[in-house]
C-alpha cells in the first residue's frame, strides 16, 4: 500500500464548501451540499455512498460535465491554483484530458463505436500534444502495453465491440493516462465488470496510480472494493460527507453510525450460521442433464451452434437453499429461465417433487405453473407499471381459480408479511423504492404458494442496506414456508451468506458443487479458485 | 440514477388533469384548438352562414369573394363557402374512419405477429407486400374494381395503412415481451390472450394513437388526392378534393375555387400533425423539443 501522504504536501484538487443545487421539486434541495475534500498526489480516495448520496455528482462537478439542470450553488474545487468553478469553458476543455481525466462505469459508450481503438488513444495525444504520427502510434502501443492489453500491434486495430468489457475499460484507462494527468477521476470504473475482470481492473489502476505519481478519486457503491483499493475513504450520504479517514479507520473503526450500518450490511465472506441442511430432507426440484442449444443461420447459411446450458445435474431438497454463482455469460440465467418455463430446453428433465414438469414452451397447465416461481433482478420492470400493485399481486392466484375476495385478503396479509402496509394494493409500482418493489415482487411470487422459488439476481441492483433487508425477508419467508430456492447471483459475498450450497457455472457447465462453506474454504476447480480469489474486500478484512 | 420515471402510465386519468396536459403541451393546444374550430364548422354549418352546397344559382358563375359569397362561387354558381363547410364533415370523417379501421385491423395482424412467432413470418411478408405498391395505385384499382363510395374509398386507403400500424405494433410487442412483467405473467399462469389484451395492448396504445393521427392526416391527403384526379368519391358529394378538381381548369380565371378548399386541407392536415406531435411529446418527453 502506498504511504499515507504527509500532511504538508499540497493536495492536488482541494474541494471548499461545495452545494450543487437540484432542480425545484426535487425531493430535496441540494444534490450535494457544503462538501469539504481533498486529495493528495500518490493517494486512491474512495467517495462511497449509496445510490443517490451525491457521490457521481461530486465527480462530475469537478469534470465541469453536470446535466444542466444541476447548477454548482456555491463553494470553490481548487486545482493547480486555480478554481475550477470559475475556469471559462475553453480552460476547462484544456484542463480536462490534459491535467485531469476520468473513467466512466460502462467503457462501450465511452468509446466511439466507429473507430479503431488505436485510432481513439492517438486522438486524445493529436489534440493535446505535438507529437508527430510516429511517435504517437508508438505511444499508443505503449500505453496499451502499460494497461496489460495482450498484442498491442494486433489490438488497436480493432473495433471497441471486438474487444471484451474488461479489455474496453483497459482502452479508456489508457486513454486516461495517456497525458500523464495528475488527477484521475474513476467513476464506478469496474460496476459493470464481471469480479475476476474487476479484480484485474482494481489491480491496474493501483499499480498504474503507483507508478504515475497521479491521484486517484475513486467513486464506487461497494465497500468491498473499497476495502482493496483506497488509501482514504470519504462517506457520503443524503449529499454531504459524514465520515473521512484513511481506509483502516473507516473501515475497522467507523465513528458515524451510518458508516456502521453500512459496513454492517455488507454481506461478509462468511456463513451467516453454519446451517446443517438435512441431508435426508426430500428432494424437491430434481433436475438432469438440462441442455439449452442456440442455433443461429446466417446468411451464408453457415450454422453457428451456442452452448448456454449444457448437461446441467442440479438437486434442490425441501428448505434448501442452492446458490448458482458465475459470471455473466456462464448460462445460469438461462438454466433459470429453463426451469420455470419460459424458455424451452433443447433437452433433460425436470421434476418437482418428483412430478415432471412439462419442458414445452407454453406446455405447463395451472398446477404446474404455481409450483416455480422466480423473482427478477430489476424491481423496477417486474411489475406492470399501468397496473396497482393489488392488481399485480392478485393476478396469478385469480389464474389459480381462487375467488376475488379471497386473493384480496391474501394479498392483504402478504403485504403485511413483507412489511408494506395494506394501502400500498391501491398505489401504482412508481410510487415505491426498488427495495419496496423488490419485497412486493417477493409477495406476488409467495402468493402462489411456490415449492421452488428462483432468485435470479434479485439483489443485485440494489443498495447494501436495502439488499441486506430484502435477504432476511427471503431467509424469513424460507424458513416459515419450508421453502426450496435457487438463488442465482455474481455476487459471491451474497452467495456464501444466504445459501447452504453452492453450484460454480461457467461456459454453461456446472463446474463445482457442494457445501457453501466447503467450497468456499477449499474450491476444487481451477475457475472456482480463480473466482473466489477476485472476490472484493479480501485485503482488508471486513 | 436507476429510476426512470415512466410517463403517461401514472395511473388513471381526470379531466382535470387532461386540461392541465393540453394547456402544458404548445401543439397539443394549437392542434386541439383548430380542429375544434372544425367541428363547430360540421355541427352550426347552417348557423355559420353556410347555405346549400348543391344550389345552382346561374346568375351568381364564376363571382370573386364577396360579402355575398364569402369565398366566391364555382362555374355552377355553387357557393364556395358552402361546399368547403360541407366537404369538410366528409374529409374529416374519411381521415377518422381510416384511422380506426387500419389501427383495429393493423393491430390484431401486428398483436398476431409480436405474440405468436411462428404466424410472424406468413403476417409480415404480407404487410411487406403491401407496402410495395403505391398507395394511390391500391386506391385506384379498389375504386375501378369496386365503384367509388365513401366506403370503398375509405376501405381503399386503410388497406394502405395497415402494415404501417401492424409493423410498430409488432416491433412494440417484441420488446415488451421480453419485458420482465411481461415474463412473471407468464410464470404466473396467465394465459396468452390475458397477457396480450391486459399487460401488452394497454402498453401500445400510446405510440398507437400518435400513428394514428399521422395514419388520418395521410388519409386525407391520399382521398384529396383522389378526388383531384376523378378516381375518388362521385364529383356530387361535396370534399376538397371535388371542389379543387372543379377549378383546376378554371385555375387561371378563378383561382378562389381551388386555393380556399386547398388552404382548408393544409390548416386541418396541419392541425392533425400538432395534435399527433404533441401526443408525442406527451407520452415520451425524451424526444420533446422542450426537454432539450
Amino acid at each position: 500500500m502506498t504511504a499515507t501522504p504527509l500532511a504538508s504536501e499540497e493536495a492536488v484538487l482541494e474541494i471548499r464548501e461545495l452545494s450543487v443545487a437540484l432542480p425545484r421539486g426535487a425531493d430535496r434541495p441540494f444534490a450535494i451540499e457544503g462538501v469539504n475534500l481533498k486529495i493528495y498526489p500518490r493517494e486512491i480516495l474512495c467517495v462511497v455512498g449509496e445510490s443517490g448520496s451525491g457521490k457521481s455528482v461530486t465527480a462530475f462537478t469537478i469534470m465541469g460535465l453536470l446535466a444542466r439542470a444541476l447548477k454548482p450553488a456555491g463553494g470553490e474545487i481548487w486545482f493547480e491554483k486555480r478554481d475550477l468553478l470559475k475556469a471559462t469553458p475553453p480552460e476547462l476543455r484544456e484542463l480536462r484530458g490534459n491535467r485531469v481525466s476520468m473513467i466512466f462505469q460502462e467503457p462501450m459508450t465511452a468509446l466511439s463505436p466507429t473507430m479503431k481503438i488505436g485510432r481513439q488513444i492517438e486522438e486524445t495525444l493529436r489534440i493535446h500534444t505535438r507529437m508527430s504520427g510516429a511517435e504517437r502510434r508508438h505511444r499508443t502501443l505503449e500505453l496499451m502495453g502499460l494497461v496489460n492489453i495482450p498484442t498491442p500491434e494486433q489490438l488497436s486495430q480493432r473495433y471497441p465491440h471486438q474487444l471484451s468489457g474488461g479489455q474496453r475499460q483497459r482502452v479508456m484507462i489508457a486513454m486516461a493516462l495517456a497525458l500523464e494527468p495528475a488527477l484521475l477521476i474513476a467513476d464506478e470504473p469496474t460496476t459493470a465488470l464481471d469480479v475476476t475482470t474487476q479484480a484485474q481492473i482494481l489491480e491496474l489502476i493501483r499499480t498504474i496510480q503507483q507508478r504515475s505519481n497521479a491521484a486517484v478519486l475513486f467513486v464506487t457503491h461497494d465497500l468491498g472494493v473499497v476495502a482493496d483499493i483506497a488509501d482514504r475513504v470519504a462517506v457520503m450520504q443524503g449529499g454531504k460527507i459524514v465520515e473521512t479517514g484513511t481506509v483502516s479507520e473507516v473501515l475497522r473503526a467507523p465513528k458515524r453510525s451510518y458508516t456502521r450500518a453500512l459496513l454492517a450490511a455488507i454481506p461478509g465472506l462468511r456463513n451467516r450460521t453454519a446451517r446443517n441442511p438435512d441431508a435426508g430432507a426430500p428432494k424437491v426440484l430434481e433436475v438432469e442433464h438440462l441442455s439449452k442449444t442456440y442455433v443461429s443461420t446466417g446468411l451464408t447459411l453457415r450454422r453457428t451452434v451456442t452452448r448456454a446450458v449444457e448437461q446441467v445435474d442440479l438437486v434442490i431438497r425441501r428448505g434448501e437453499t442452492l446458490a448458482i454463482v458465475g459470471e455473466s455469460g456462464s448460462g445460469k440465467s438461462t438454466m433459470a429461465r429453463c426451469i420455470c418455463g419460459l424458455i424451452e430446453p433443447s433437452g433433460g428433465t425436470i421434476e418437482i417433487e418428483g412430478r415432471d414438469l412439462s419442458t414445452r414452451s407454453g406446455g405447463r397447465n395451472r398446477d404446474q405453473n404455481r409450483l416455480v416461481q422466480i423473482i427478477f433482478q430489476d424491481p423496477n420492470r417486474s411489475l406492470d407499471p399501468r397496473w396497482t400493485v393489488g392488481q399485480s399481486m392478485v393476478e396469478g392466484m385469480r389464474n389459480l381459480g381462487i375467488t376475488r375476495g379471497e386473493s384480496n385478503h391474501r394479498a392483504q396479509m402478504l403485504m403485511d408479511k413483507v412489511g408494506l402496509s395494506a394501502a400500498a394494493l391501491d398505489r401504482y409500482p412508481h410510487e415505491f423504492s426498488g427495495g419496496q418493489r423488490q419485497r412486493i415482487c417477493v409477495a406476488r411470487a409467495v402468493s402462489m404458494q411456490p415449492r421452488l422459488l428462483i432468485a435470479d439476481e434479485a439483489v443485485s441492483a440494489l443498495d447494501v442496506s436495502v439488499q441486506a433487508q430484502v435477504l432476511a425477508l427471503l431467509a424469513k419467508l424460507q424458513q416459515e414456508m419450508q421453502l426450496s430456492m435457487l438463488f442465482i447471483t455474481h455476487d459471491l459475498r451474497v452467495a456464501v451468506q444466504i445459501s447452504d450450497n453452492i453450484a460454480v457455472m461457467h461456459q454453461g457447465r456446472i463446474v463445482e458443487h457442494g457445501p457453501a462453506l466447503e467450497i468456499f474454504a477449499n474450491p476444487q476447480h481451477d475457475y472456482s479458485r480463480r473466482l473466489f480469489k477476485s472476490a472484493p474486500g479480501q485485503r482488508q478484512q471486513l | 440514477m436507476s429510476t426512470v420515471p415512466q410517463s403517461g402510465v401514472a395511473g388513471p386519468v381526470s379531466f382535470g388533469s387532461l386540461l392541465r396536459v393540453v394547456r402544458g403541451n404548445g401543439h397539443l393546444f394549437l392542434g386541439i384548438a383548430i380542429l375544434a374550430v372544425f367541428v363547430a364548422l360540421i355541427v352550426a354549418a347552417p348557423l355559420l352562414g353556410a347555405g346549400d352546397p348543391e344550389a345552382m344559382l346561374t346568375s351568381q358563375r364564376l363571382r370573386p369573394p364577396s360579402l355575398q359569397h364569402w369565398l366566391g362561387t364555382d362555374r355552377l354558381g355553387r357557393d364556395i363557402y358552402s361546399r368547403t363547410v360541407y366537404g369538410t364533415s366528409t374529409s374529416l370523417a374519411v381521415g377518422v374512419e381510416v384511422a380506426f379501421l387500419s389501427c383495429v385491423i393493423g393491430t390484431v395482424f401486428g398483436l398476431l405477429a409480436g405474440y405468436f412467432r411462428w404466424l410472424d413470418m406468413l403476417i409480415m411478408r404480407l404487410m411487406d407486400g403491401i407496402m410495395a405498391i403505391p398507395g394511390i395505385m391500391i386506391a385506384i384499382a379498389t375504386i375501378s374494381v369496386a365503384g367509388a363510395s365513401i366506403t370503398t374509398v375509405v376501405l381503399a386507403i386503410a388497406l394502405h395503412d395497415v402494415p404501417r400500424v401492424a409493423r410498430l405494433v409488432r416491433s412494440a410487442m417484441l420488446s415488451m415481451r421480453e419485458e420482465p412483467y411481461v415474463e412473471a405473467a407468464v410464470v404466473l399462469g396467465s394465459p396468452s390472450w390475458s397477457i396480450v389484451l391486459r399487460h401488452m395492448l394497454p402498453g401500445i396504445l400510446a405510440p398507437l394513437a400518435v400513428i394514428g393521427t399521422y395514419v388520418a392526416a395521410n388519409a386525407m391527403l391520399l382521398e384529396a388526392t383522389l378526388s383531384f384526379l376523378g378516381c375518388g368519391l362521385p364529383p356530387d358529394i361535396p370534399t376538397w378534393g371535388n371542389i379543387m378538381a372543379d377549378g383546376r381548369i378554371l385555375f387561371r380565371i378563378a383561382p378562389w375555387i381551388i386555393l380556399f378548399p386547398g388552404l382548408t386541407l393544409a390548416v386541418a392536415v396541419l392541425a392533425i400533425n400538432l395534435f399527433g406531435d404533441g401526443l408525442r411529446d406527451h407520452f415520451d418527453p425524451a424526444t420533446s423539443k422542450a426537454a432539450r
